[in-house]
């Protein structure tokens, strides 16, 4: 069939692209740029293979990624996967072959991950991603330390008009728990969340029967953003102790955040929700004035080191490449 | 510093009256609207008291979405109808309450008989919106042949072309005039405010006090109420 073919027409797979030589330089440089960055901060940079075994690796993914996984089987009939990210595999590396290094590690990697998504502008089923993951410290400090480097990343890549949303997934576990809601009824909560689907969070609520001063709190902390004050507007709100302890942490990590003076870049919503179940604590999204998609993302994920018998706490955030080159040409056209 | 445009994307159609109703009553700007242009773009200087100029994009409904997934557009009003059938990644904000309609799976009152949904197994489907089709029917197991067509879906049972049609309706006439009955309702839709995920944070000083406001006169008020809105 091929041979019929008017020549320069052999197509490539759906949302994947060749970069050619000005496009691959100008990626290459940015990676260059962003590995000195994470150096300049102590990080280490690691691999890990683009294929591994679905059951290793779809420990914690959320329903989401795990319908984008690209599966294959081996000539043993054993289900393979292509990474979806980094940070999962990089547990599991952790986990396995760096379990008696000295804690806290800090780790960085540029790599291309897979999902298949439906592909549109910034949305590849093959793409880059460039990120940290700082393993084995607790706290605030590590929080603000991987949000500040996200800020300083971005700055590095020469983005100006960007702004991070941080939130709290203690904060919606509690708010929730408060609802008493049967078990099966909160992950299509939270789906709603995910999407930002604020209607259909409200007919869930309406459809279980939640009162309505009940309704009015839970919306009305999901909708708070804004700066430090939002955190006492949600106190006003919730007496809940999961919910108040997560407000209490992030008013710390604010703290931290003032002290390195990156508060300017970052600002809070309250019931940001990530596709990723792994996450146990703080979430971050970045976003950029001429792109319609999150930027980067990330947060504290304290489970999921656990799941490879190795418990301990983590954080980290990775930053989308063809996402952050097509908001930096946003940026040069305005 | 120049002010921050905020953009709109308006729906052509049977929402658009409403939507110039709340618009008005947010206190946007909406002067010259309802004139018969085939103007599609409409920019106003006027700086709003949040600091903002704003610009309207009117457009047909099914594409609002993909307006503001892009960013083209900030925030859209558009049915939930459409929100649901295109399963764009957009933040749905706010019901605005208007525009109410019902996707309903309806047959030939000849088959009312025979209308319990088992019966419907292998049968042929009509419809514009075959991603809420092929749901509801896989949802209850039961197995079926989606024809996507564009419009007049009242009028394929009649010609043979399906057995059974899933639409929108909202009184129900035009099923009527077609002999057909609604014998399942899959979910009632209204018109909703949508916003651009990035929009929705960059430019959250003006939206989060707009949507709070479009909240508050959709409680309220029926914007789909006749009266003359050159008027007031």
């Amino acid at each position: 069939m091929a041979l019929n073919k008017p020549p320069g027409t052999w197509p490539i797979p759906a949302g994947t692209r060749d970069l050619l030589p000005g496009e691959a330089r100008r990626r290459r440089e940015l990676e260059a740029d962003l590995a000195k960055t994470f150096q300049r901060w102590n990080y280490q940079e690691v691999v890990t293979p683009t294929l591994e075994y679905y059951e290793t690796l779809a420990v914690d993914l959320g329903e989401e990624v795990e319908s984008e996984l690209y599966r294959l089987l081996d000539r043993d009939g054993r289900l393979l996967v292509l990474r979806p990210d980094m940070t999962t595999p990089i547990a599991r590396m952790v986990a396995t072959r760096l379990r008696h290094y000295p804690l806290p590690l800090r780790l960085f990697y540029l790599a291309n991950v897979f999902r298949y998504e439906s592909p549109q502008t910034g949305r590849l089923r093959e793409f880059g991603q460039a990120g940290v993951e700082l393993i084995g410290k607790a706290g605030a400090e590590a929080d603000a330390e991987i949000i500040a480097l996200t800020v300083e990343t971005l700055r590095v890549a020469g983005l100006r008009d960007f702004q991070l949303c941080l939130g709290e997934i203690q904060l919606i576990n509690g708010v929730l728990e408060d609802l008493a809601l049967p078990e099966a009824v909160v992950p299509s909560l939270k789906q709603a969340l995910t999407r930002k689907d604020l209607v259909g969070l409200e007919e869930l609520l309406l459809q279980n029967q939640v009162p309505a001063a009940k309704r009015e709190m839970v919306m009305g902390i999901f909708r708070l953003q804004g700066g430090p004050s939002v955190l006492n507007e949600a106190r006003q709100l919730t007496a809940n102790k999961r919910a108040g302890a997560a407000l209490d942490y992030l008013q710390q990590v604010w703290n931290c955040l003032v002290d390195l003076n990156v508060e300017l870049s970052v600002h809070l919503d309250l019931g940001l929700v990530r596709g990723f179940e792994y996450y146990t604590g703080i979430v971050f999204e970045g976003y950029s004035a001429n792109l319609g998609y999150p930027l980067c993302g990330g947060g504290r994920y304290d489970n999921l080191l656990g799941h490879y018998d190795y418990p301990c706490p983590a954080t980290g955030f990775a930053v989308g490449l063809e996402r952050l080159i097509l908001a930096l040409d946003g940026q040069m056209r305005e | 510093m120049e002010p921050k445009r905020l953009t709109i994307a308006l729906p052509k159609g049977k929402l658009f009256t409403p939507c110039i109703r709340l618009l008005r009553r947010v206190g946007l700007p909406w002067e010259g609207l309802l004139e018969d242009t085939r103007q599609l773009v409409f920019d106003y200087e006027t700086i709003e008291p949040s600091g903002h100029v704003t610009r309207y994009i009117v457009c047909r409904p099914t594409d609002i979405p993909t307006f503001v997934e892009y960013g083209a557009a900030d925030l859209g009003i558009v049915g939930k109808d459409t929100i649901v059938e295109d399963n764009k990644n957009v933040f749905e904000l706010v019901d605005l309450k208007f525009g109410y309609c019902r996707f309903v799976v309806a047959v030939p009152e000849s088959m009312v008989e025979s209308g319990n949904l088992p019966n419907f197994s292998q049968a042929r489907v009509a419809t514009k919106f075959p991603r809420v089709a092929e749901a509801f029917f896989r949802e209850k197991g039961i197995q079926v042949e989606i024809v996507k067509l564009h419009g007049n879906i009242e009028l394929a049972p009649r010609v043979g072309l399906s057995d059974v049609i899933v639409d929108i309706v909202s009184t129900g006439r035009t099923l009527k005039d077609n002999q057909l009955v609604a014998v399942e309702e899959i979910f009632p839709a209204t018109a909703r405010l949508i916003a651009n995920r990035a929009s929705f944070r960059i430019k959250a000083e003006i939206i989060q006090p707009l949507q709070e406001k479009m909240r508050e006169v959709a409680e309220k008020e029926d914007l789909e109420a006749d009266e003359d809105i050159n008027q007031s």
